[in-house]
């Protein structure tokens, strides 16, 4: 441990912290433009130049490439090192083209703030200033070349960092270019980090472009819900319209990136058809008037069919607010249990992934693992910043292994065995030791697994990574116990599951293992026994084969209450409408994967966006007492006034009230401060020893099966509501092996059809190599057209497969 | 004039390359024998130290410690390079060597290595240097058809295989870390130090990196032994011979062996005779243009790396390049600016942006357009300019700042008249 003195002031630091971090845990901020804490030194930019007066190295040096050592002395403010930096910034300064007026960064950018702080104020380069092309680089990120002051941050985030090739630098000396060898959108879904990163404005958020200055925009820390990670984001919003999400930094979970899904999934929020008035009947009415109407539909339906034919469903979207209000509610009126239309198995894998609390790993520590194993989780389509984080755990010179049956594609170099589905727990039986060593899995050759047994010998810090969304709990549960054994045996370990929705694990905990269905919902309001329906905050008909027949089955119902922020389909449909706040409108409480606990602020109070009132280029020159659009309720507050109608409180008023109630009946949401999990990261039991021995079972395979799967963008509900993510959306693909392909008489890049009794579904077929033979992979693409399919089949005969005429 | 004898140019010719069978007559290959049979890597290397060889690159890095740099159980394959990307303003000695004398910079390879226990050399050449790239693929297949470069070579248990890495061309390709970018098809930039390339270079694996000319001193260190070397210096701190470029505004330009320390005095006017009909010595750059103008009063210097460093000069590659009377100085450094600011790899800011700029201020000095204030500006530039990640700005800055520093008259004149003193601009 170093002692340091910087400017006067001394500290000790870690080992091989360099100088700049050190003056930074001193809260001395020395000048930087290409260094970033994620990216690390680059010594490029050379503006962090302080001046070393006693110690192993003296003289003018740059704090981010020397290591604090024992006796430094450094002055930050020492004249060689501020005339040097001023130098350096003149010569940044050269060729900018100084249009801040115009700039999207103006106000939030590094460059501003360091050429104000160098003193630089008059331009003394005599000549002509350069000039660039600027790229189309899609629909997401604008590029302004003529911006660029070439600190690196760009190539060094998109190439090293997260691994993607389609950008990166080219030319030599003073006309070095950053961009694409050919114009077009990025490739990376990591690529809006590109315009955090950026200290200009070379990289600027497209979508939001011209709208504000960062100093106009309400700003708070919030949470992503576009995937269970949970990674911290600070949203902007203006004129209560929010226009742009910015990675927040989390050490623990995201560091300092966020994916494309989450950058652009924010605009549902905004979406011009979202319902802002109670509905009934499709008729605009006050809340009390709706309120009446849902209490009386309710009380009739009651009253005549019994509380058993009173649905209550939410989803793994939903606040830990709104679904604990809505068990309240439930609870309050001897209401059936409120269940998640997700499926069971789904609900089942947050249930295994709450009793198993001890054994979670934060993203950190995945990056920190040298051997990970990730079983049937596709990172890039279902929870892209898990892709990051591998790349970041191999680039520190881990091993990483992939067993899924997809054709897995992430930024780094990965062992991939497409075994199918049904062969998984044979392998995880193997590598967990229950089974012999050097055995066959499934229809793979003896022997062939020897080196995924060495790595995890090997390996010192080994996790699992596990999917929730294609194996479902019976690879969980492995993938646990494999988790479990490898702590038990290296001290260290643990699991990383990728769950399906934003709320899945606070949904387990609040509403327990209650999952019926869609499918079974389906049945009993066919045949009756349900009467009445409340939706909160879901929305059934997104993305369900049963579309067609549930649209029907809602109009034999006597109640179809929605209460959603969404303009679903379910919403249209509903008899009685009531909105909802977003996450970016109330505050609300969400537990992410690892049973991290975490609070997505209000940014402001909701109600039409200025923008979408604008009446000739002007906000109404009306005044009104509310605002504009501005009656949706939070769906606790919502519940709890329906609750009022019927004749009982439910016990708060207010949110504190709420929270209050929560906390006492679920002692693990006042446990930890926001932020922390709700159980600490699992003491770790003695070292077992015994080694990890193996047995097969051998299992046939046979036909085609069919694997409805997530991609990056179009299949995520919220982000179907989200322009900038529109955009992006892609066609829908499926894929096959080429020789699966081959044999059924298709080729790459033909549109494919599969058809059976019921319905058919059609898609873009890509082969993948990677993939497995018996496999077919579609996405669950929301231009699926899935009203025009039936329940599809779990296996395929060829003859289902066909080019589209 | 005083002869001297020679080592490296010993099988010049004025018409054609020394082949195998020849260099072989002129003792050639000897030490390689004498080496495989008779020393061990460690004889060698400490025969290098003892040598004060030093390396001919330009920084004047102690050949031996640069192989004693590769630690002894530093891992396998290991790589040697010889840097023949001779791109430095004024140096043409890699390429009269190579033309010259093939085999002896292939023997000093095999020497090296053997010595650190390299596999793999590869002669990196620029691409101007066409003609000097097929002349070695040409010996190396000689050498090899002789057993001299393969496997066991010479029937011993050393094996070396030799190619010949041509370069896509850029000046920042002849520094050390960066021609090791260029050699694996990455961006040639340097790279962070340390590592060094001696613990980390080629795929991460010790990599010897030299200038072609030391490589081709070692045959003769191995031969006649590291006294005998360092004796033929003429000064105390020199070591051996060293071929200097003498180029610019004498009698007889051209490549000249001499020993290490010749007065500077003696090279332009003894073997380069002199100024040419009615120029007077103005200044010289000693070293290349990634040096300082050297006056008239330091004439007489020894040059060798330590007697020029107590002058305040570097001896950089050797290659002297003399202006006249009547060459306008700023012109001159404007001329070699422009170079190094076309040539930088844009990583850091001092070069990328730094040069542009003294570039600029240059050309409307030059122009007349000057003012005081930005002479003092190019001041503050070129002390700036040394803190740059590698040393192609501070190199850049040597000229400019003794520009500055030793002719100051001259660059105000250009402010005071508006225009260039000097007829030819």
């Amino acid at each position: 441990m170093p002692r340091i003195v910087i400017d006067g002031r001394s500290t000790e630091v870690a080992a091989g912290t360099k100088v700049i971090q050190a003056a930074e845990e001193l809260g001395i901020y020395i000048p930087r433009l290409c260094y970033h804490p994620a990216l690390g030194s680059a010594g490029a930019c050379r503006l962090c130049a302080v001046s070393f007066l006693e110690g192993p190295v003296k003289g003018l040096l740059m704090s981010c490439m020397v290591e604090a050592k024992e006796g430094m002395v450094v002055s930050t403010q020492h004249p060689d090192a501020v005339e040097f930096r001023r130098q350096v910034m003149e010569w940044l300064m050269m060729n900018h083209p100084h249009d801040c007026p115009v700039c999207d960064e103006g106000g939030h950018c590094v460059l501003q703030e360091m050429t104000v702080a160098g003193g630089h104020s008059v331009r003394r380069y005599p000549g002509a200033k350069r000039t660039y092309h600027d790229q189309d680089l899609g629909p997401l990120i604008q590029h302004e070349m003529n911006r660029c002051i070439h600190c690196w941050r760009c190539r060094r985030f998109y190439q090293e960092y997260s691994g993607y090739k389609d950008l990166g630098v080219m030319g030599l000396a003073s006309r070095t270019y950053f961009g694409k060898a050919a114009e077009g959108p990025l490739e990376s879904p990591f690529s809006g980090n590109l315009i955090d990163i950026c200290p200009t404005g070379v990289f600027t958020d497209k979508p939001s472009r011209f709208k504000a200055r960062r100093w106009e925009c309400q700003r708070v820390p919030s949470v992503c819900i576009h995937c269970s990670l949970g990674c911290s984001t600070v949203v902007n919003a203006r004129y209560r319209e929010v226009l742009r999400i910015e990675a927040g930094q989390n050490p623990q979970v995201n560091g300092c990136f966020i994916c494309d899904r989450g950058r652009y999934g924010f605009d549902f929020a905004n979406h011009p058809q979202r319902p802002r008035q109670p509905l009934v009947e499709g008729l605009p009415s006050s809340w009390q008037e709706a309120l009446g109407r849902a209490g009386g539909l309710l009380q009739e339906t009651i009253a005549r069919h019994g509380a058993h034919s009173v649905a209550l469903v939410a989803s793994a979207r939903a606040s830990l607010e709104s679904l604990g209000a809505l068990k309240l509610f439930s609870q309050t009126h001897g209401l059936p249990k409120p269940f998640l239309w997700m499926e069971r198995e789904q609900l089942e894998c947050a249930r295994l992934v709450l009793e198993g609390q001890d054994l979670l790993l934060n993203m950190s520590q995945v990056q920190e693992a040298d051997t990970v194993l990730a079983l049937e989780v596709d990172p890039t389509q279902e929870a892209p910043m898990l892709g990051l984080a591998l790349r970041q755990a191999w680039r520190r010179g881990g091993w990483v292994g992939v067993v899924d049956p997809r054709g897995v594609e992430m930024p780094l170099p990965f062992h991939h065995l497409a075994l199918p589905h049904q062969e998984v727990p044979g392998l995880l039986e193997c590598l967990s030791g229950k089974a012999p060593v050097g055995g066959a899995v499934g229809s793979r050759p003896r022997g062939f697994l020897e080196a995924w047994q060495k790595a995890l010998e090997r390996g010192k810090r080994p996790a699992i990574a596990c999917g929730a969304m294609l194996g479902g709990a019976a690879c969980l549960e492995r993938g646990m116990e494999l988790a479990r054994l490898l702590r038990q045996e290296k001290g260290w370990g643990g699991l990383f599951p990728v769950l399906a929705g934003a709320n899945s694990l606070g949904a387990a905990a609040l509403l327990g293992s209650e999952s019926r269905g869609l499918e079974d919902l389906l049945e009993r309001i066919r045949g009756g026994g349900i009467k009445a329906i409340l939706l909160v905050e879901t929305d059934p008909l997104f993305a369900f084969w049963g579309k067609a027949e549930l649209k029907q089955a809602f109009q034999r119902l006597e109640l179809l209450l929605v209460l959603d922020y969404l303009p679903s389909e379910a919403a249209e449909l509903a008899r009685i409408l009531l909105p909802s706040m977003t996450p970016f409108e109330t505050s609300c409480f969400f537990l992410n994967n690892e049973a991290r606990l975490q609070e997505a602020r209000a940014v402001h109070q909701g109600g039409f966006p200025i923008s979408q009132l604008l009446e000739q280029g002007h906000p109404p020159r009306v005044f009104w007492p509310e605002i504009p659009g501005g009656n949706s309720r939070a769906a606790w507050e919502a519940l709890a006034g329906l609750s009022e109608t019927l004749g009982k409180s439910m016990g708060f008023s207010d949110l504190q009230g709420l929270r209050e109630i929560l906390q006492e009946r679920f002692p693990w949401l006042k446990k930890p401060s926001p932020g922390q999990r709700i159980v600490p990261l699992g003491t770790v039991g003695e070292k077992s020893g015994g080694g990890l021995s193996r047995r097969i079972s051998e299992q046939e395979v046979q036909g085609l099966s069919l694997a409805l799967v997530q991609a990056t963008f179009g299949t995520e509900e919220l982000s179907y509501y989200s322009r900038p993510a529109r955009e992006v959306e892609g066609v829908p693909l499926g894929f096959l092996h080429p020789q699966t392909a081959h044999s059924l008489g298709l080729k790459d890049l033909e549109r494919v059809c599969l058809r059976w009794e019921e319905g058919e579904l059609e898609f873009l077929l890509r082969t993948k190599e990677t993939m497995s033979s018996d496999l077919l992979v579609i996405q669950a693409h929301w231009l699926l057209g899935w009203e025009k399919a039936g329940k599809p089949p779990k296996t395929i005969r060829p003859q289902q497969l066909g080019r589209k005429p | 004039m005083k002869e001297f004898p020679k080592l490296l140019l010993r099988n010049r010719k004025p018409d054609s390359t020394t082949g195998l069978q020849e260099y072989r007559a002129s003792g050639g290959y000897r030490a390689l024998e004498l080496a495989l049979k008779e020393l061990s890597p460690q004889d060698l290397c400490g025969m290098v130290v003892d040598s004060g060889l030093q390396g001919r690159g330009g920084a004047g890095f102690p050949a031996g410690r640069k192989w004693m740099g590769v630690a002894p159980d530093a891992p396998y394959p290991r790589y040697l390079v010889a840097n023949a990307d001779e791109m430095e303003p004024g140096t043409f000695k890699d390429r009269v060597l190579i033309h010259a004398d093939p085999h002896q910079v292939i023997e000093g390879m095999l020497l090296a290595g053997y010595a650190v226990g390299a596999g793999r050399g590869i002669i990196f050449v620029r691409p101007a240097y066409g003609r000097m790239a097929e002349i070695l693929e040409r010996e190396i297949q000689k050498a090899r058809e002789a057993r001299l470069v393969g496997e066991h070579i010479l029937g011993s248990e050393f094996s070396m295989e030799l190619e010949v890495h041509r370069s896509g061309g850029r000046y920042i390709c002849g520094e050390g870390t960066a021609q090791i970018n260029a050699i694996m098809g990455l961006r040639p930039q340097p790279r962070e130090t340390p590592p060094r390339t001696t613990e980390k270079g080629l795929w991460d694996m010790p990599t010897v990196l030299h200038n072609v000319e030391t490589l081709a001193c070692v045959p003769h260190i191995i031969l006649n032994g590291p006294d005998w070397f360092k004796a033929l210096a003429r000064s105390q701190t020199g070591a051996g011979t060293k071929l200097y470029c003498v180029s610019g505004r004498v009698q007889r330009p051209g490549c000249y062996e001499l020993p290490m320390g010749t007065p500077l005095r003696e090279i332009l006017e003894d073997h380069a005779g002199g100024l040419r009909s009615g120029r007077v010595f103005k200044a010289c750059l000693p070293g290349g243009a990634s040096t300082r103008f050297l006056t008239p009063e330091l004439l007489d210097v020894e040059m060798d790396y330590e007697q020029l460093r107590r002058v305040g000069h570097r001896l950089g590659t050797g290659a002297i390049v003399v202006f006249g009377q009547d060459t306008c100085l700023l012109r001159a450094t404007l001329n070699l600016i422009r170079f190094f600011a076309r040539e930088s790899c844009g990583w850091c800011t001092p070069c990328r942006e730094g040069l542009p700029f003294v570039q600029e201020i240059l050309e409307g000095l030059e122009e007349g357009r000057g003012n005081l204030e930005q002479v003092e500006m190019l001041r503050h530039m070129a002390e700036a300019l040394c803190n740059s990640f590698c040393p192609l700005a501070p190199g850049a800055a040597q000229p400019l700042e003794s520009l500055l520093s030793c002719f100051e008259e001259e660059v105000l004149e250009h402010v005071r008249l508006g225009r260039c003193p000097h007829k030819l601009c």
